[in-house]
């Protein structure tokens, strides 16, 4: 585009004169308000006088402009007005209120950021127990009456634990692979390569196919309760229940809870089956230990004990998994912004619980001698 | 000069005819409102003369511009010269209402600092809305707010023209002739032309300078609200009754 003339300046006795020309409109502000800035302020006068009267157009964008130059140097003088230019001006005057009042935004300090932060990650965790003292006193009417619903129980066992079997096969088919082989090629030096069986069948049974399950669940299930609920808070739904006397609890959180918790167990034990199969797969293509040999080792090495130490750990991973994730989708705000924040919070803040809840057990399975 | 002219429209949804070939025009500094009863085609018409749906054929000139022809880059800067304000409001709704203006101000205009903040600031106060609404989210604000704010985003760049879908649904009656005044005030103090989809009989027979009823894929009525009252059309007649 060819840049056009929007103002002449003439400069004679400490009087700039300005005449403005063409159209003055927000889209094109920008650069013509820079222009008549520098050549105000390179003018170096006392006295500034800019004429309307030669103006297409005007804008209130631009008004506000000239007004607010009125107010940085006392001896502007406007001039020319048409009458639609002056009631422009008229309605500005208006509907403004004094500069100093849309200062800009409050700075803080680092000190402040961090108060900010550790006071949020407070009032979380406070927030968090409040849920789960609530969920705790609703449990005692949840078999009172219509509270317990069957079909939505099997509706999330469904869609949180069956639908989750094959990446879970897959993951934990790797799993397996993968600590097979690292074992494999560490035990193999000291002709202690049958060992990789005790390795792999009692690493995977207790630490390793539980974990990593629960990992993948909170970040497909959790995750995806976060958002559901998020969802239904913004639409309002959430309210339409309270106000219909449904209470959000029973129709919402324990069915997803228990559904998670009644099935985790057994996605676990599905997760140890296949990263064993995995690991059988290695040992015979690596360590040439046939499949028959295998099963034997692990039948004298891995005692039941093993399988239930991870099996049990499942409710109660379960529970975090699911509890935060309809806790984090309650928190979510009216705005779009505010379901990603609580979906990341989620997924992350179940991780993180579930890998604190299994170094516990570790630490009460050792001294208990388990 | 016709700020809009429309000649020919044909849109289809697959084998259904929303409209069959409708034309008309809309005047400068006119408050032009296109009625119809539900599903006869006035929030596609009014996205097609935003370019946010094409019709099946026709031409649309807005501004003097034939904007079908426009290819993506064009048509993303002429859609500054006009503003939509849209049935939900359609807020950010991860920005206070301040901040949803000066973003338009800073994208478009290169705006920022206190000075957007100034004219934002005489937006808000524009539209009716007290001061403390610009440091508000859409989340807080009642469905009245919420629809005056929006409005003023759409103002952010003073287009002369404004596209109003459903203006006053969802507002009580009070706030509905709140609104109504605005539209006229603004229309008053800068000049704008208005083209408003809406079933409120009041803005209709109140405010509009022009109005189009639409039925069964057709313009059925053309002309000044007061002649619209008395016309003898089994749709218009069934509208203007329930007042």
């Amino acid at each position: 585009m060819v840049e056009e003339t929007v103002f002449v300046a003439q400069n004679n006795d400490d009087v700039l004169r300005i005449t403005l020309l063409g159209e003055w409109s927000t889209p094109t502000l920008k650069s013509k308000m820079d222009a008549l800035n520098s050549t105000v302020n390179s003018a170096s006068v006392c006295r500034v006088r800019i004429d309307f009267s030669n103006l297409t157009s005007l804008d209130s964008a631009s008004a506000l402009f000239f007004k607010g130059l009125k107010q940085n140097n006392a001896k502007v003088r406007l001039l020319g007005f048409s009458p639609k230019a002056r009631s422009l001006f008229r309605l500005i005057v208006r509907h403004t209120r004094a500069k100093s009042e849309y200062n800009d935004t409050i700075k803080r300090t680092v000190l402040d950021s961090l108060g900010y932060r550790v006071h949020s990650k407070i009032s979380d965790f406070l927030s968090y127990a409040e849920f789960f003292g609530r969920l705790i006193i609703y449990s005692k009417g949840l078999f009172k009456g219509r509270n317990f619903r069957l079909r939505s129980v099997v509706k999330h066992i469904e869609t949180s634990s069956i639908t989750a079997l094959p990446i879970v096969a897959l993951s934990a088919f790797l799993i397996g692979v993968v600590v097979t082989y690292q074992g494999a090629l560490q035990l193999e030096r000291f002709g202690a390569a049958i060992f990789t069986v005790d390795l792999a069948g009692i690493s995977i049974t207790r630490e390793l196919a539980p974990l990593l399950t629960a990992v993948v669940i909170a970040g497909r299930s959790g995750a995806s309760y976060t958002s559901e609920i998020g969802v239904m808070k913004i639409t309002e739904e959430i309210d339409a229940m309270r106000a219909m006397g449904l209470s959000p609890y029973y129709f919402l959180a324990f069915p997803r809870i228990l559904a998670l918790t009644f099935t985790l167990w057994l996605v676990i034990f599905f997760a140890d089956a296949v990263a064993i199969m995995g690991a059988m797969v290695v040992a015979k293509l690596q360590l040439e230990i046939s499949y028959s040999e295998f099963l034997d080792r692990l039948h004298t090495t891995l005692a039941l004990k093993h399988i239930l130490v991870g099996v049990l750990k499942a409710p109660f991973f379960a529970f975090l998994i699911a509890s935060i994730g309809i806790f984090r989708g309650l928190q979510v705000q009216k705005n779009s912004e505010s379901i990603g924040i609580m979906t990341t919070h989620s997924v992350v803040n179940s991780i993180f619980a579930v890998i604190a809840c299994d170094a516990l057990f570790a630490v009460m399975f050792t001294r208990l001698g388990i | 000069m016709s700020i809009v002219r429309a000649v020919d429209i044909t849109t289809r949804f697959g084998d259904r005819v929303v409209h069959d070939s409708i034309s008309f025009e809309v005047e400068e500094g006119e408050i032009f409102t296109v009625i119809g009863s539900s599903g006869a085609g006035k929030s596609t018409l009014l996205r097609e003369l935003i370019m946010l749906e094409r019709p099946y054929s026709g031409n649309i000139e807005v501004l003097g511009r034939d904007i079908l022809s426009m290819d993506e880059p064009q048509a993303k800067d002429f859609s500054k010269n006009w503003g939509v304000l849209f049935q939900s409001s359609a807020l950010f709704s991860s920005l206070t209402v301040e901040e949803n203006i000066t973003l338009v101000l800073k994208e478009h205009a290169g705006l920022d600092g206190v000075f957007a903040k100034e004219l934002a600031g005489y937006k808000i106060s524009l539209v009716g809305l007290p001061s403390f609404a610009a440091s508000l989210y859409p989340g807080q604000l009642s469905g009245g707010m919420k629809k005056r704010a929006a409005l003023a985003r759409a103002l952010a760049l003073e287009p002369s023209l404004l596209f109003l879908d459903e203006p006053t649904s969802g507002l009580d009656p009070i706030s509905s002739r709140g609104f109504d005044e605005l539209i006229l005030s603004l229309k008053g103090a800068l000049g704008l032309t208005f083209v408003i989809v809406s079933h409120d009989v009041h803005t209709v027979t109140d405010i509009s300078d022009k109005i189009m009823a639409l039925h069964g894929g057709e313009i059925v009525f053309l002309g000044k609200p007061q002649d619209a009252v008395a016309d003898k059309h089994p749709f218009l007649k069934s509208f203007f009754d329930t007042k």
